[in-house]
């Protein structure tokens, strides 16, 4: 039995056979039995930000699109953000952190979770899978929250990088779509004092060491993607706003190398005003970067979408490109 | 005699060391083993404009210090191709169009190892040898998309000698020869010289355009040697609008595969391969756009062996495939 075949058959037994066209919240936790036990708790008490926050639990809603064996679940109301531990059979001490996408409204993540931390689970990669806090859900500072939950658990994970087996000096951070927002934000803004210092691990270093933004929102700017924005910005953000959190104002020297990833026909999130424009801005300030543009393969592919398609190179791409500078290896 | 001076004698004979022994094994007439000996010229008589002209074809041999010939012609009197012959051919065929910034060009790199590369997979190769702009002719400025034009239009018509389908050809220029490719992309249907036979009925279009660390604008940025080569020195506004290919993007151009690596010092990615990339993104025409971070500039084949941009060939053939260049 596949991945594929054991997640759908995992949805399987939890729920009614049946197909749902769009998002349908489920009963209880949503967890199915391929889903990872181990955990790791972001915060100790309540998240910065948190007093007031009154969330009635996460919601896991499914779909499972014709298209798909995969079943489709994504997560909204993140009271408690966490990491799922994805822990490979032969660690190369290689690490990721893997933030899905969703707009900043919710975080699918089958589609860019655990299916992802799955693959390179198999490349010998240990993943991350990041279920960080919306902004959009009564949190004081709403646009830092999704990057409060980032930088610390970039340090959570390497201050226990020899509890998971991993080189602390080998921890990518990958993020789609909205996740992959996150992903440029944390590459550029690692050290930004956005949180309060909670414990010793706030004194670990939070940037990644190499950076893969797939198909991302990059810019709240013109040609943003106006979700994400609204969400992450609240609905009538002022200038400044706007600059401070659109990634490819804030490239400088100490980015990490970075790989970006999109196809040319993503009508969700526009490829020159975001990726390119990040990418350009990275080659300006001499950051080592790699893009490819896929003439098609719209947005949100992942990898159960690229299945006979030419964007099913991806993550072989991405390899080389990690192995070029010593990770996955 | 060293090799130097042996190719210095020239390759006029069409004679090939084919002992199969080794396949960097050089004969004293400069040719290697696997050299096509297969030259179709492009003209029956003189070239367009080339009356009183010429020239005494001119090789170099850069042997690298692996041993690794890098051979490139100049002077080229007599353009025509070179056919690559696949052993299990698929129908498909393929203009391979090397670069040399338009003062040589490679016979190496950008042409034999890729054309071998291809023709390994079934694809009858053709390596492009297209005249250069400043070797005296009269409009110098198209006198590469000429010679391309006439080559695509002659393997057309002779598609059952080479045991082609005429519907399944394309074309690839690395460099300088990616500007010949990206011009053919653009301006294949664009009447550059007066018909000579009944070849020049039929069309010129790639199925789709391969643009290897393309030469793109003769604007800001353009490359400085294919520029001046191109357009002679100091050319007009509008002779530099011409032939920059990112300004002449229709709805009749080929879909085009763009590749290059994001440390290519000597022909600069924005204003080139990105640009072009953006204008056809502006036009809705189909492309595909890999920037591998570290390759340089002329990676072809050889240069990118063990490196991530290595998997070019591959990511080409299987976005090709998409727009119906496929057996």
């Amino acid at each position: 039995m596949d991945r594929r075949t054991l997640l759908a058959t995992g949805i399987a037994a939890v729920l009614p056979v049946r197909a749902y066209a769009v998002d349908t919240p489920i009963e209880g936790d949503g967890r199915v039995p391929s889903d990872p036990t181990e955990t790791i708790a972001i915060w100790p008490g309540t998240p910065p930000g948190g007093e007031g926050v009154n969330l009635p639990s996460w919601r896991v809603s499914v779909r499972t699109p014709p298209a798909l064996a995969l079943a489709d679940r994504s997560i909204d109301r993140v009271w408690r953000p966490q990491l799922d531990v994805f822990r490979p059979d032969r660690p190369n001490g290689s690490a990721m952190l893997i933030a899905p996408g969703g707009g900043y409204s919710r975080e699918v993540f089958d589609l860019e979770g655990m299916d992802i931390a799955r693959h390179f689970n198999a490349m010998g990669v240990t993943c991350f899978m990041l279920r960080y806090r919306l902004p959009a859900e009564g949190w004081a500072r709403r646009s830092d929250v999704p990057l409060q939950d980032a930088q610390r658990a970039m340090r959570l994970v390497r201050a226990n990088a020899a509890k998971y087996n991993i080189d602390p000096a080998r921890i990518g951070f990958m993020g789609f779509s909205a996740g992959g927002h996150l992903a440029c934000s944390i590459a550029t803004r690692f050290d930004a004092p956005v949180y309060s210092a909670v414990d010793a691990v706030d004194a670990v270093s939070a940037r990644p060491d190499f950076s893969l933004p797939m198909y991302p929102v990059v810019t709240m700017g013109e040609g943003a993607h106006l979700g994400s924005r609204d969400n992450l910005l609240g609905p009538v953000a002022a200038p400044a706003l706007i600059d401070a959190y659109s990634c490819e104002r804030h490239v400088h020297a100490n980015t990490p190398p970075t790989f970006l990833c999109l196809a040319a026909d993503d009508n969700v999130v526009p490829p020159l005003p975001n990726a390119v424009a990040y990418f350009s801005a990275l080659r300006r300030a001499s950051i080592a970067a790699e893009i490819h543009v896929f003439e098609s393969g719209g947005h949100g592919f992942g990898i159960a979408n690229t299945v006979g398609k030419s964007t099913a190179a991806w993550p072989e791409l991405l390899r080389a490109f990690a192995r070029a500078h010593g990770f996955f290896a | 005699m060293d090799r130097r001076e042996a190719i210095s004698l020239g390759l006029a004979g069409a004679a090939v060391l084919a002992t199969g022994a080794q396949a960097q094994s050089m004969g004293a007439d400069g040719f290697l083993t696997g050299d096509s000996t297969e030259f179709v010229p492009l003209w029956p008589d003189t070239p367009p404009g080339g009356e009183g002209i010429s020239l005494t074809l001119k090789f170099t041999d850069a042997v690298q210090p692996d041993g690794y010939h890098v051979r490139s012609v100049s002077q080229i009197q007599r353009p025509g191709f070179f056919v690559y012959r696949s052993a299990r051919p698929n129908g498909l065929s393929l203009l391979v169009i090397p670069g040399g910034g338009y003062t040589s060009e490679g016979m190496d790199r950008g042409g034999r190892e890729v054309a071998q590369r291809f023709a390994a997979g079934g694809i009858t190769c053709f390596v492009l040898r297209y005249r250069l702009p400043g070797e005296g002719w009269k409009n110098r400025s198209d006198v590469p998309l000429q010679d391309a034009q006439r080559a695509m239009r002659l393997i057309r018509a002779n598609a059952a000698r080479y045991g082609i389908n005429p519907a399944k050809l394309s074309a690839i220029g690395f460099s300088a020869g990616g500007h010949v490719a990206a011009s053919l992309a653009t301006r294949h249907g664009v009447p550059v010289y007066a018909a000579v036979d009944i070849a020049d009925a039929q069309s010129a279009r790639p199925v789709v355009a391969g643009l290897m660390y393309p030469v793109v604008t003769m604007g800001e940025g353009a490359h400085p040697s294919s520029r001046d080569m191109t357009l002679g020195p100091s050319p007009t506004p509008q002779a530099v609008d011409a032939y920059s290919v990112e300004r002449h993007v229709s709805a009749d151009t080929a879909p085009s595969f763009i590749c290059l690596a994001a440390d290519d010092t000597t022909v600069a990615p924005f204003p080139n391969g990105i640009a072009l990339f953006v204008a056809m993104q502006a036009a809705k025409i189909p492309a595909d756009l890999h920037v591998f971070e570290a390759g340089g500039h002329g990676f072809s084949i050889h240069w990118s062996q063990g490196k991530p941009c290595g998997a070019w060939p591959e990511l080409f053939t299987a976005w090709a495939a998409t727009h119906g260049f496929t057996a």
